[in-house]
């Protein structure tokens, strides 16, 4: 747990940090936000002491940062740096072994490490380990300097805009690889970033700065819900409704969906459609392959199969741990009212509907 | 027309001309030396160089009085020839063990060679040689250790080790080097009880590490900022930073610098030649006033430098090659 109570900080008799009191549980996933100047990496670093506080005290598990030596404090706090900082003279496996070397781990328990972490983050140890950083793409890059931060495996982990200067695309990759990985290391997580979509996406918990005074904090659906000003409103977007839509999962929104096997007769199929306004029509391993509705019935056909109107799974499912705002940006774009939530594999899951989006 | 303005613009053509015009120039220069020489009417005599850089000397052990060889000892690869007059007073003579004539109880008569053998000696250049890159290499060496200590000195964030960095870079850099020498010779040297040889390389060390201090102060602050923050941030402290993450770096950056600096420094110990250690210039000096070759000698005496300072040029374009490995 850390504990900042009324921590000021002041260049030069400017405030850049003013009276911040701001708990984060363990195991909470925080993140600063603001417009540039805000006070937000100024707070971060004060943490790990890079900054020391003009005013007030910071306290980590109930002890006063200052009790420690700021490398010892350090190399007990992760930090992942901005435009990633990793030393460009040492292969990835030495970069992430930097902080269990000053610890004196012995070596095969660091060469342990450095591959578990690899593995952890989607690099091959074989390949990567002997790789030096310019020969790394941004993304991965920036994985290695987030697997160094979690070497010791700290409790705590700063980051100060990690993914900002990654392409969006990556970025987004980067940030749901990070939303599994904290999902399963539970670490209390300090984050800061200027990226309303990036904080919404991964926060348990997102506090608002601005000009180094505490605006809001609170959960994503709680900022999103109830902006307490203008500022806020205007931080987090005319679209705010749509970004609550991306915090929520297509798979707590889907309802059960009829369905009738695609051999069946039309006739047959005629009486299952009474109790329904339509039918998925799924295949051998259920998965859906069309849907039938009223008109499909007058027609000649023999089966639900060759009457049904076709779709494909594939492109018109949606994936169990898709958005809301995915799913909501696939209906308006086919046009449809429901659409099937299929796994990874295709098959029928359930369905999820417009007006329950709506009523999200 | 056409196919001789193709011919200009061919590159391949124009390569070749430039080869031919490079090869005219140094034929030309080569001519015009001689020539020279001719108008001058100097008698060249090159054939008298080589024994100033090696030369064979002739030894020769005789007996002093008439005596009995009582004994020979070995003594590593000599053997000490021990032999007693009719007084009963020993005499000892060293030679080469394999040159050893005589045996126990032969009688020596006054005046007999023992062993007579040829060696080779270093000449006066050669031993100018040596001097330059005693002096040279522990001038570097010592210039490196102070000019990374003032360089660090200059970078501090404390008035003190910043200002006495800078006050004693701009004391080196605005004085003669000349000057710096006979300082160091007539007073340091005074005070401390310095041999000649000591004080020309103190001289050489102090100058060289305020230019070397200058190329690490550089070096380090073209090192980006966020490595030593992250270096900070992972629980480095100040010297495990410096020697692990920004050293490192920096060093590969500096290195072309510094060799151009120490490059500098083996010429320039030519200056010591004044506080009379006969280092290679002031060897070819000594050779021409006695002889009158300056023409050879100093001909002899440059190439004599370029060897060591080309040599030293390659060391370094190899060490730099072996840290591009990272890059």
């Amino acid at each position: 747990m850390i504990r900042l109570d009324r921590v000021t900080k002041e260049y030069f008799g400017k405030a850049a940090v003013a009276d911040l009191t701001l708990t984060v549980a363990e195991g909470e996933f925080a993140i600063l936000i603001g417009p540039s100047g805000c006070g937000k990496s100024t707070t971060l670093r004060m943490i790990n002491r890079l900054i020391e506080v003009t005013r007030g005290t910071i306290a980590i598990d109930g002890t006063n940062v200052e009790h420690y030596r700021p490398e010892e404090l350090r190399r007990r706090i992760g930090y992942a740096i901005q435009n990633v900082g990793l030393f460009p003279h040492m292969t990835v496996a030495q970069n992430i072994a930097v902080v269990p070397k000053l610890l004196r781990w012995d070596e095969s328990r660091r060469d342990r490490r450095t591959d578990e972490l690899l593995d952890l983050f989607s690099l091959d140890p074989a390949e990567y380990r002997t790789k030096y950083p310019h020969q790394l793409s941004g993304g991965e890059a920036q994985r290695v300097g987030v697997a160094r931060a979690l070497a010791a495996d700290p409790a705590i982990l700063l980051m100060d805009e990690p993914f900002g200067a990654l392409d969006p695309i990556t970025r987004e990759s980067l940030q749901i690889e990070f939303a599994r990985i904290q999902r399963e290391l539970k670490k209390t997580i300090v984050f800061v970033t200027h990226d309303i979509d990036e904080a919404i996406r991964l926060a348990n918990r997102i506090v608002i700065l601005k000009e180094g005074r505490l605006v809001q904090a609170g959960t994503p659906e709680a900022i999103l819900t109830a902006p307490v000003d203008r500022f806020v409103m205007e931080f987090i977007g005319t679209d705010r409704a749509l970004k609550r839509l991306s915090r929520l999962s297509a798979a707590d929104f889907m309802v059960d969906a009829p369905s009738i096997g695609q051999e069946m007769s039309l006739s047959e199929a005629g009486s299952a459609l009474a109790d329904h306004r339509y039918l998925w029509v799924v295949d051998g391993l259920r998965r859906p392959v069309g849907w039938l509705d009223g008109d499909d019935l007058g027609s000649e056909a023999a089966t639900a199969a060759e009457a049904m109107t076709r779709m494909d799974y594939r492109t018109e499912g949606i994936a169990a741990d898709a958005t809301l705002r995915e799913a909501l940006s696939r209906m308006i774009q086919g046009g449809i009212r429901g659409a099937p939530v299929v796994d990874e594999g295709g098959e029928l899951l359930g369905e999820i509907r417009l007006s329950d989006i709506l009523d999200a | 027309m056409e196919t001789v303005k193709d011919l200009v613009h061919n590159p391949r053509f124009r390569s070749t001309l430039s080869w031919i015009a490079l090869a005219l120039i140094l034929i030309g220069l080569v001519a015009g030396t001689f020539h020279t020489t001719k108008k001058v009417e100097y008698i060249w005599r090159w054939e008298q160089i080589p024994r100033y850089v090696l030369f064979k000397d002739s030894d020769l052990i005789e007996a002093q009085e008439d005596a009995t060889v009582i004994a020979l000892d070995r003594d590593g690869s000599d053997t000490v020839i021990v032999a007693a007059n009719f007084l009963d007073e020993e005499q000892y003579y060293t030679v080469p063990s394999n040159l050893v004539t005589v045996s126990v109880g032969d009688e020596i008569r006054s005046g007999q060679v023992l062993a007579q053998w040829e060696r080779w000696k270093a000449g006066l250049l050669l031993k100018g040689l040596i001097l330059t890159l005693e002096i040279s290499v522990l001038a570097i060496i010592l210039g490196i250790i102070i000019g990374l200590f003032t360089g660090l000195a200059r970078l501090s964030g404390s008035p003190a080790p910043k200002w006495l960095a800078i006050g004693y870079i701009e004391l080196i850099r605005g004085t003669p080097l000349l000057v710096q020498i006979y300082i160091f010779y007539f007073f340091v040297g005074q005070v401390f009880k310095l041999s000649n040889f000591m004080a020309g390389v103190l001289a050489l060390s102090v100058f060289a590490g305020a230019y070397v201090a200058e190329i690490i102060r550089a070096g380090i602050q073209s090192i980006h900022r966020g490595q030593s923050e992250a270096a900070r941030s992972l629980g480095m402290n100040y010297y495990l930073s410096m020697r692990y993450i920004i050293l490192p770096q920096a060093f590969k950056r500096i290195l072309p610098p510094l060799a151009g600096q120490f490059i500098s420094l083996i010429k320039d110990s030519s200056l010591v030649g004044v506080i009379a250690l006969v280092e290679l210039t002031r060897a070819g000096r000594e050779i021409g006033t006695s002889t009158f070759n300056y023409f050879e000698v100093f001909f002899t005496v440059a190439a004599l430098y370029l060897i060591l300072t080309f040599s030293l040029s390659m060391i370094v374009q190899f060490m730099e090659r072996r840290f591009a490995v990272s890059d």
